[in-house]
């Protein structure tokens, strides 16, 4: 993997999925990516980002039109295309498409515990990616799809959500609250089960919960190979994963989990961005003393000789924070896998809050040395 | 500005805020202030990863919790455990054993009822604050994008459950979530865009979704001024020094450049914390935590942040 370049890794396949822990620039890295990605090729490049930053998100004029890609610069030699993910949206287009009839979508749709459920299902946000990526990719209308992912407690539910959608469904549970309580098919064994929940939870609310669960069953099928589908789809060797760390203790190690999982999933790495790094100074690698009131004599202009002393006391002082930031960084970074190409971006001075900012972090994305880690 | 910040008299504190701003980190500050002020206390972290612990500087500690100092006691959740301590000790159910796998059954329940993870974590904790010796219950909860459906559970689920043993229960808990006198939310957030825009939709979904007082807000990670007003001018001229007519002394304008960066940070934390305090309802007390440098590497990061947090709370 020696000479991987972030470019070269952009043009060898068709979809990035870019992961890492909350916060660490995710959205960010993906937009710039993207961008990456779109200027330096003819390519239709789609971005399908979740939850980005206010200011980004108006600034490329992506809000408000949730869940349909939109153009969001042409400048270059492709094009950069955006789509924000809508979960509760792609819910609705997931019974849409599995229900067996339009009665029964109706139903779901219209039953009451739908919205919760769908909105806490467990990991129903990271099944929705899946799915809608999925979608784009099978579409055969973008040459490059970098999926952001949604925040995660743990960055790897996204991989784990069609499996857990395939044992939802396949799970006994499930059988035995669909069977109605009276059948005699009920199993002894559950009936215990049911004496306690009609207890705590009374009995009306499990009536109501069962009809539910019975019309989500008649789409089982469906959500079953869907998600088998959604699931090969990132194995395939098309697909590269981006992994996006800062330098801090936590998102370190989840990246560095994330990693080994990847790997044990047959899905390559093919970078790791370590971003929102201190700025390496030039010439700031050598220890310096601040220096004394007597070599600062030639700074004549400035008139209090205790003022001057206290400013540079403090400005060699941050260049020390800074410095001893970096090598604390530096060790930390340490903890990631080795073999994997590893990028620094640096801490910009200011928020990446509009294209500019975007096509900045990807200018530095380009040129940023690749180092294995 | 003088009066001391009434938190610690609460028995219930839900600290929240976005992934990774310093919710552990405000909640050991706040156990700390509260167990050194004679308060007894006990802390939990909600989601299981440890970072309480190791923050608190001891080994991970579980559900049934350990006194990690004098009056300190700091547990993890577990919503199995919570399931099981449940049934048996309010349900009495004589024959738990024979419900299976509690695991399975309640990742089950979990995932097809809403809100039964959610009611199973706040009715421990209020039954902890309400029931046991305790003073102080605090939590260290979950981000922002889960806390609101865990604070509006109990309410939720009396809506749902018309009948059942557990509306009672439901009764007693909103009288203690709901009550501003025994329980607050504190809501965390660093000075920077994401966390801030965070906070003032979580603040104002908070008051509207639940009935539960947001007692502070909490910045931390704040970067602190450099320079005195009488300084910065000095270092303006220092930094246009051209290196062309360079006659300074070794590494200088690697510490401009340095120092330059480090402000224009600061300048950008200063805009997104006045952004913050503009949307914050009037009168919200806003507590400010300076960034400790090196705090993961150095134990005795808590001490200076429980330090910071009882001068600003002036307690
Ligand atoms: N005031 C501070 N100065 C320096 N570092 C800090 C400060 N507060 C927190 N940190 C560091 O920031 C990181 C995140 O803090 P913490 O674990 O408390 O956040 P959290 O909100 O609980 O995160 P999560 O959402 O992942 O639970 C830790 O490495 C911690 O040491
Ligand atoms: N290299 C960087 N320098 C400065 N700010 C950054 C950098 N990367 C990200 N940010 C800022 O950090 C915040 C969070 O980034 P975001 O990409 O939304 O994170 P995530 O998607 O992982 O939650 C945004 O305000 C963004 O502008
Ligand atoms: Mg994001
Ligand atoms: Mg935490």
């Amino acid at each position: 993997m020696t000479g991987a370049t972030i470019p070269g890794i952009l043009s060898g396949h068709k979809t990035v999925v870019v992961a890492g822990s909350g916060g660490v620039g995710k959205t960010t890295v993906a937009a710039a990516l993207g961008n990456l990605a779109a200027r330096s090729r003819e390519a239709r490049v789609l971005v399908l980002t979740v939850d980005p930053a206010r200011r980004l998100a108006t600034a490329l004029g992506v809000v408000g039109v949730e869940g349909e890609p939109r153009l969001v610069d042409s400048s270059g030699r492709g094009e950069l295309w955006m789509a924000m993910l809508d979960a509760r949206q792609e819910w609705d287009r997931l019974i849409e498409r599995h229900a067996p009839d339009k009665p029964t979508r109706d139903a779901i749709m219209r039953n009451h515990l739908y919205d919760s459920i769908t909105r806490r299902f467990a990991h129903s946000h990271e099944y929705a990616a899946m799915e809608r990526l999925h979608q784009f990719q099978t579409s055969g209308e973008w040459d490059l799809i970098v999926l952001d992912t949604p925040p995660s407690r743990n960055a790897l539910d996204l991989l784990d959500a069609p499996r857990r959608m395939r044992d939802f469904f396949s799970g006994r549970l499930l059988g035995w609250l669909t069977v109605p309580a009276t059948s005699r098919f009920t199993l002894q064994a559950f009936r215990p089960f049911r004496l306690v929940a009609d207890r705590i939870l009374g009995g009306p609310f499990i009536a109501d919960l069962t009809d539910f669960f019975v019309l989500i069953k008649t789409m089982e099928k469906g959500f079953v190979e869907r998600a088998t589908e959604v699931e090969n789809s990132l194995s395939d060797e098309s697909t590269v994963f981006v992994v996006v760390t800062t330098p801090e203790v936590g998102p370190v190690e989840e990246a560095a989990r994330l990693v080994g999982e990847l790997d044990r999933r047959n899905c390559p790495t093919g970078a790791i961005v370590v971003n929102r790094s201190t700025p390496r100074i030039d010439g700031g690698d050598r220890l310096v003393e601040s220096p004394t009131v007597a070599e600062l004599r030639l700074f004549e202009r400035i008139e209090s000789p205790e003022l001057l002393a206290r400013v540079v006391d403090v400005m060699y002082d941050t260049l020390g924070q800074m410095r001893h930031a970096a090598a604390l960084e530096a060790s930390l970074l340490e903890a990631l896998p080795g073999g994997v190409p590893t990028v620094a971006l640096p801490m910009m001075q200011s928020d990446i809050a509009d294209l500019e900012g975007v096509v900045e972090l990807a200018d530095r994305l380009a040129a940023s040395p690749v180092a294995l880690a | 500005m003088s009066t001391p910040l009434g938190l610690l008299d609460r028995r219930l504190l839900i600290v929240t805020g976005k992934g990774g701003v310093g919710k552990s980190t405000v909640s050991a500050a706040l156990a700390e202030c509260a167990a050194a002020r004679g308060r007894r206390t006990l802390v939990c972290e909600l989601d299981a990863k440890g970072d309480l612990a190791r923050i608190l500087g001891t080994d991970p500690v579980d559900y049934s919790g350990r006194e990690v100092r004098p009056d300190l006691v700091a547990m993890t959740m577990d919503t199995e455990q919570s399931l099981a301590e449940y049934l048996k000790v309010q349900v009495k159910i004589p024959f738990l054993g024979r419900i299976g796998p509690l695991a399975r059954v309640l990742e089950f329940v979990a995932t097809a009822a809403p809100g039964v993870r959610e009611i199973l974590t706040i009715g421990k904790l209020a039954w902890e604050a309400r029931e046991s010796d305790y003073d102080l219950v605090i939590a260290d909860a979950t981000a922002t994008g889960h806390i609101v459906g865990q604070l509006s559970s109990p309410a939720a689920i009396r809506d749902l459950v018309r009948l059942g043993m557990i509306r009672h229960q439901l009764d007693w808990m909103l009288e203690l979530l709901e009550d501003p006198s025994k329980t607050s939310a504190i809501v965390v957030a660093t000075p920077e865009e994401m966390p801030v825009v965070e906070t003032m939709e979580l603040v104002g979904r908070v008051r509207d979704d639940t009935h539960i007082d947001v007692g502070a807000a909490v910045v931390n990670r704040v970067l602190p001024a450099p320079f005195t007003a009488a300084e910065r001018p000095v270092f303006d001229t220092l930094a246009a020094i051209a290196p062309e007519e360079d006659c300074s002394p070794p590494g200088f304008f690697s510490a401009v450049e340095a120092t330059t960066h480090a402000l224009r940070r600061r300048e950008v934390g200063s805009s997104h914390l006045r952004r913050l305090r503009e949307g914050l309802p009037k009168g919200l007390p806003v507590l400010l935590l300076p960034e400790i440098f090196d705090a993961a590497a150095t134990h005795g990061g808590i001490d200076l942040i429980a330090a910071a947090l009882a001068a600003e709370a002036n307690w």
